[in-house]
């Protein structure tokens, strides 16, 4: 009988071996600033930001009393049949409200407003079934756990930097560029874009 | 990728709340509307209703091709359509009427933040006798014929 390499006898062990798989990375908890009217509300943006989360990404709900983020189920002025939500801009003040007789299925309406709010470009009209696709799904994900590929393509490109380079200097949660989570874009964003965006020109 | 600025602009405008509507084809805007009607603004103005902005377009009324204007809330006696925002509150999505601008509108009656089919589906601007169509411009009276017969279709072949 022939002797197996001693490599070869290790093989099976170390696939057996637990430690040699890597340790399990906490997802990056990302806290989602809004102002609910009701439970029914707050319960909907908890299930529709439960949704949108990850295992790399954990979005969660900050219960904010006064903010300029609201939601609501319902209003005293009647909704339009065809609506699912709408939303009121007065001032710096944004109220989005649900239909709660929405023709669209209201988890639906709820995972589209939360997407908006985590600054997702959902289109008005939304299509049947609607749920984020994987590219926009993508795109959320790198938007908040610090990549630079700002558009979900999959490589960090120029067309990213334009967009960092076109909101430099804006403030608010969500804004695209914003990779250190700070609240606005500044170079701490455009040091972390370099580290992944080497500018290398080709001999 | 040959447009890449453009799928920048789409991803430039963070956070963006908006209004959520269900898609609404032609067929469905007839079947829903319980007015439909060629009209020209001719006034824009605003009030306030219980503690919420609306804006007025008084209309002038070319043709009515099913129901009754009647149902339409009146300014100075004059139809008007009623939308909820103002200057200092905007409806998302909401649609912004020309004055002087010609329309063809699928209406709802009622108490209602807009009463067009569709929030802004049920909309057609015309220009120069032509709808502007996104598959292109029709003849006003040619599009006027195909909601009547689609209508007249709906309801069993009756006007």
């Amino acid at each position: 009988m022939k002797l197996l390499p001693a490599a070869l006898l290790a093989l099976p062990l170390a696939l057996a071996a637990p430690a040699s798989t890597p340790a399990p990375v906490a997802p990056k908890q990302v806290s989602v600033p809004v102002t609910s009217a009701s439970s029914q509300a707050t319960a909907a943006l908890r299930a529709a930001l439960k949704s949108l989360s990850s295992k790399q990404l954990l979005f969660t709900l900050q219960l904010e009393p006064n903010g300029n983020r609201r939601f609501q189920l319902g209003s005293q002025v009647p909704f339009n049949p065809d609506e699912g939500s709408r939303t009121l801009v007065q001032g710096p003040l944004e109220t989005v409200q649900v239909n709660p007789e929405s023709p669209l299925p209201l988890q639906e309406v709820w995972l589209a407003e939360t997407a908006r709010l985590l600054g997702a470009s959902v289109p008005q009209i939304l299509p049947p079934n609607f749920q984020l696709s994987k590219r926009e799904t993508r795109q959320l994900g790198a938007h908040f756990s610090q990549s630079a590929d700002l558009t979900g393509s999959g490589k960090v490109s120029l067309v990213d930097l334009a967009i960092l380079a076109s909101n430099y200097g804006k403030r608010g949660f969500g804004i695209p560029g914003d990779l250190s989570g700070a609240g606005v874009v500044n170079a701490k964003d455009v040091s972390l874009f370099a580290q992944q965006f080497p500018l290398i020109w080709p001999k | 990728m040959r447009y890449p600025w453009a799928l920048a602009a789409a991803v430039l405008f963070p956070a963006a709340l908006a209004t959520s509507v269900q898609q609404l084809d032609l067929k469905a805007q007839v079947q829903r509307s319980v007015l439909a009607i060629v009209a020209t603004v001719t006034a824009r103005s605003y009030q306030q209703i219980s503690g919420y902005p609306w804006t007025d377009y008084t209309l002038a009324i070319q043709d009515t091709l099913w129901g009754s204007a009647s149902v339409l809330p009146t300014v100075q006696g004059n139809p008007a359509l009623q939308i909820l925002g103002g200057p200092t509150l905007v409806l998302v999505g909401a649609p912004k009427l020309k004055v002087n601008g010609q329309y063809v509108l699928l209406l709802y009656s009622g108490t209602m933040d807009d009463p067009v089919v569709g929030v802004n589906q049920g909309i057609y601007p015309v220009q120069g006798g032509e709808v502007q169509l996104p598959s292109g411009p029709v003849a006003l009276q040619q599009f006027e014929n195909q909601l009547q017969t689609e209508r007249s279709q709906q309801s069993g072949g009756g006007s």
